[in-house]
């Protein structure tokens, strides 16, 4: 009796234990969201900082602050409708201005590029291993697509600077093409993510039900037309959901752009100038000098915390709508 | 009523047409696929191309220099060693630990549930954000200031949830059977866990921490921010000190204007991929060493 | 023999059956195998033109095989291997310069569960028709309201034809709707295997009571495990038995004077 109490007294020491590990990752989310609530709240509080004499006289950063931007001092909603509307970037300069926008444009662009580049190659691949590969060429194929998603993102970014770019403006743009620009970045990131997209689809793809190939084929259907007409349409929500991942993983991407895509924001919409997304300034920001509590330091979290909203926003969805995909079939 | 075939004159050219359409498509369909495979392929042309004049054992042995000629990645794998090891030694005792947790332990419900969305939303954060988590939390908030151990702590927060998942899909595919017959015998949780189900998902599990391992030594974005400085011409004396691991080494020479640093860049990344090759062929042969003895 | 199911047999649709009861389908020494298991062991038969034929034997014994064998269902599993000939208005189906989507085309199926695609009813019947067809909006309109009445199921969904998805509707009503489908095309021969197996009594009852209008149009070949049912609603019956053609005759002969000592079994219920 006594030894198996301390037995059990083990056992549930241990599940405390394990529970403990497991609940981790809850500490983990709990700090991230905290480290950039914390900070941003403090970015947006820069004009009520800048307006206390007494914080003025120890921080060079908030005098370099007042200096240039004196409509801003003492008006925190001044900081707030000019992150979200205005067109021009530059903590880092004496001009101080903080719109995000071009930021999100360099964003945008490259991913729609990398999108444009993953989905339909990505779709015909999926199609092509679900609905007509045999089993055997299937089991060798997809390993090797994986591959391109494990290789490290330093070695894209190397390959879209000094040999996508170079290649572009020597055989189609000339130097209508900036050395970094948003194009030869998204080319890249997109055949980055492919496996993304072609690995999921595929997985959706085949889990559209038998019966329904069957009733196809029996009514006439051509191997094309099943996968295109039945099997695709079926499969959509899924695929969508897939996409929606890539999005998420281009958004959230930061080697590829941060060499190919440029360091200078820039509001545009034309792939061929250089762009600088909210990924790359992140690191532009890091490799500077940037003391603890420091403008520039708040503004690395405020746009952090951009990107958190976004991706996570992204995921939510993408993860729902998988869920109402597996509800419909199984 | 009589019945009208569709069979008719116009049908048969008609599908003529769709099995040509067919066969285009397919074809594309094919030439798709291998886009990404040949890619890859002048990729790595590409780079073996430009870094070849590097391949020397300078190569491993020189400091980062000014000069092309002298610099070397001696600094950045030390450092790639160092902080992968205690990442590891971090990060996949208590990742695979969570994940018995949540594949034995946990009961079903609410609370379980937000455990499993919890750990795959945080396994789709960018690696950057995990970047100025540990910026915010190791190198200020604990002042561990721009050191090795804070650099680990953040890859080891990093892969958690990586590691979580496979060796959550490793312990799944543990029959049921096994842990059954365990049961049966008297045997306690704990006890079915530890001499069953863990030495059975060993090589997945150990697959899953390799995996997740190749991506933490590729990773760059994070450890920028963590301040791994992209000059450290020595050996990092403690785990306080100042480092540099290889991505963050290639990533400075790739930004330097100098050709000859390119040059130099690539063949880093050479030596990246050699690592990472090697961990993915030690993996493989991991797995199957174990598979045959069972 | 069985008394209920003498009581199914309806002897004066046997005595029609003889004259110009033409065969439409002619199986000769059918073999099929699945891998190296042989499934058809040289089966050769005849269906006869706008008769429906009944095909009963106990599970395993080939019936499902020998009927997609018929539309070249068959030839989507790669393991099978087919020997033999299959006539069907003067040509040989398995001939190499034929086409399996025009045998499809023409003899036309209906699937054990019922299969609708996760479309809109209308699309669902429409679906054959836009892929063989060239039809304006109006003639499409027309030929889905034509199938959907043929398969009764038009006044039950005549207002949700675009609204309702296939896969909304009960279980008979789906099964009716996978017929629509097959009909949209019209083919010569339809092909039901065990239709209602899937379905409560009703809707069985309700999908016999239409095999029996489709007959004046159409040809029909029903696999069923259920003797009953074959002997309500066919006018020939084939047994099988092992991947071998047992007996075939008119029904009502095979089931109160079977001519094979094995097919008295089957239907006295000794095995199977």
């Amino acid at each position: 009796m006594e030894s198996s109490r301390k037995a059990r007294r083990r056992e549930r020491w241990i599940e405390v234990g394990l529970a403990a590990s497991g609940y981790l990752s809850v500490v983990v989310t709990v700090a991230i969201v905290a480290v950039l609530a914390y900070e941003t709240v403090q970015f947006f509080r820069l004009p009520l900082h800048a307006a206390d004499p007494r914080l003025l006289s120890a921080r060079p950063d908030l005098q370099r602050l007042v200096e240039a931007r004196p409509d801003l001092v003492g008006n925190p909603w001044r900081l707030v409708r000019e992150f979200f509307t205005e067109t021009t970037w530059s903590p880092l300069f004496s001009t101080k201005r903080f719109g995000v926008l071009p930021l999100l444009a360099g964003t945008i662009l490259t991913s729609t590029i990398a999108l444009a580049v993953a989905v339909p190659l990505g779709l015909l691949a999926a199609t092509y291993l679900s609905e007509f590969a045999a089993e055997g060429l299937r089991a060798r194929v997809k390993p090797a697509l994986e591959l391109l998603a494990g290789v490290p993102t330093i070695v894209y970014g190397y390959f879209a600077l000094t040999f996508v770019t170079p290649l572009l403006q020597d055989y189609v743009f000339g130097q209508a093409l900036a050395g970094q620009n948003a194009l030869s970045a998204g080319l890249v990131m997109g055949i980055m993510i492919l496996p993304l997209v072609s690995s999921l689809s595929e997985d959706v793809m085949r889990a559209v039900p038998a019966d329904l190939r069957q009733g196809a084929y029996a009514l006439g259907a051509t191997r094309m037309e099943v996968a295109l007409r039945v099997v695709l349409p079926a499969a959509l929500s899924g695929i969508a959901a897939a996409c929606v991942l890539a999005l998420s993983r281009a958004v959230g991407e930061t080697m590829i752009v941060a060499l190919a895509a440029g360091q200078t924001p820039n509001w545009t919409w034309n792939p061929l100038e250089t762009v600088e997304t909210v990924t790359a300034f992140i690191v532009q920001v890091s490799l500077g000098d940037t003391p603890y509590g420091s403008v520039e330091y708040r503004t690395l979290f405020a746009v952090g915390m951009l990107l958190f909203v976004m991706t996570l926003g992204m995921n939510v969805v993408s993860v729902r709508v998988v869920q109402r995909f597996r509800e419909r079939y199984l | 009523m009589t019945v009208r075939s569709v069979a008719d004159a116009g049908w048969r050219e008609r599908l003529a047409r769709r099995e040509r359409a067919g066969a285009v498509f397919v074809a594309t369909c094919q030439v798709a696929t291998l886009v990404g495979l040949v890619f890859l392929g002048i990729l790595l042309v590409d780079v073996a191309r430009d870094g070849a004049p590097y391949l020397r054992p300078e190569l491993v042995t020189n400091f980062p220099s000014r000069f092309p000629h002298r610099a070397g990645y001696a600094s950045a794998l030390v450092g790639t060693v160092c902080v992968a090891a205690i990442m590891a030694l971090v990060a996949f005792p208590l990742g695979v630990l969570a994940a018995v947790y949540l594949e034995e332990y946990a009961r079903p419900g609410r609370l379980t549930r937000l455990l499993e969305v919890n750990v795959a939303n945080l396994a789709a954060v960018p690696s950057v954000l995990y970047g100025l988590l540990g910026l915010g939390l190791f190198v200020e908030g604990l002042r561990m200031g721009k050191s090795l151990l804070a650099g680990a702590l953040t890859l080891a927060l990093l892969v958690l949830p990586l590691t979580i998942l496979t060796a959550r899909e490793a312990l799944r595919a543990v029959p049921f059977s096994m842990r059954e017959a365990a049961y049966a015998l008297g045997a306690s949780r704990w006890e079915v866990v530890r001499h069953h189900v863990l030495p059975y998902a060993a090589p997945g599990i150990l697959t899953g921490i390799i995996l997740a391992l190749s991506r933490a030594v590729g990773e760059t974005a994070p450890l920028i921010m963590l301040g791994a400085l992209q000059y450290v011409p020595f050996l990092p004396r403690s785990v306080w000190d100042y480092f540099t691991v290889l991505p963050i080494q290639i990533f400075n020479y790739v930004s330097l204007p100098n050709p000859e640093f390119h040059r130099l860049a690539a063949a880093g990344i050479l030596l990246l991929l050699a690592v990472l090759l090697g961990l993915n062929a030690t993996a493989i042969w991991l797995r199957n060493r174990s598979r045959i003895r069972w | 023999m069985d008394a209920t199911v003498r009581a199914h047999l309806r002897p004066e649709v046997a005595r029609q059956a003889l004259p110009g009861a033409e065969p439409v389908l002619r199986v000769e020494d059918l073999r099929v195998w699945y891998g190296a298991r042989p499934a058809l062991r040289g089966v050769s038969l005849e269906v006869p033109e706008r008769r429906i034929t009944a095909v009963i034997g106990p599970s395993g014994c080939g019936k499902s095989t020998l009927v997609r064998a018929i539309n070249r269902m068959n030839e989507l599993i790669p393991e099978v291997r087919t020997e033999g000939r299959v006539w069907f208005r003067g040509r040989n189906l398995y001939d190499p310069d034929v086409d399996p989507v025009e045998v499809r085309v023409r003899i036309g199926m209906v699937f054990q569960k019922p299969n609708p695609f996760p479309k809109s009813i209308y699309e669902n019947v429409a679906f054959a028709l836009r892929l063989h067809r060239r039809l304006s909006r109006r003639e499409l309109d027309e030929q889905v309201e034509r199938a959907l009445r043929q398969a009764a199921l038009w006044d039950e969904v005549k207002d949700d034809l675009h609204r309702k998805s296939g896969l909304e509707l009960s279980g008979g009503q789906q099964q009716r709707l996978c017929i629509a489908r097959a009909l949209a095309i019209e083919p010569e021969v339809l092909l039901l295997d065990e239709p209602c197996s899937a379905l409560d009594p009703v809707s069985t009852a309700r999908i016999e009571a239409l095999m029996e209008d489709l007959r004046r149009t159409y040809t029909l070949v029903i696999v069923t495990h259920n003797m009953q049912q074959a002997a309500r609603v066919s006018d020939f019956t084939a047994f099988l038995l092992d991947g071998e053609l047992v007996e075939f005759g008119p029904t009502e002969e095979l089931f109160t004077r079977p001519r094979d000592r094995r097919t008295e079994d089957y239907i006295t219920g000794r095995f199977g």
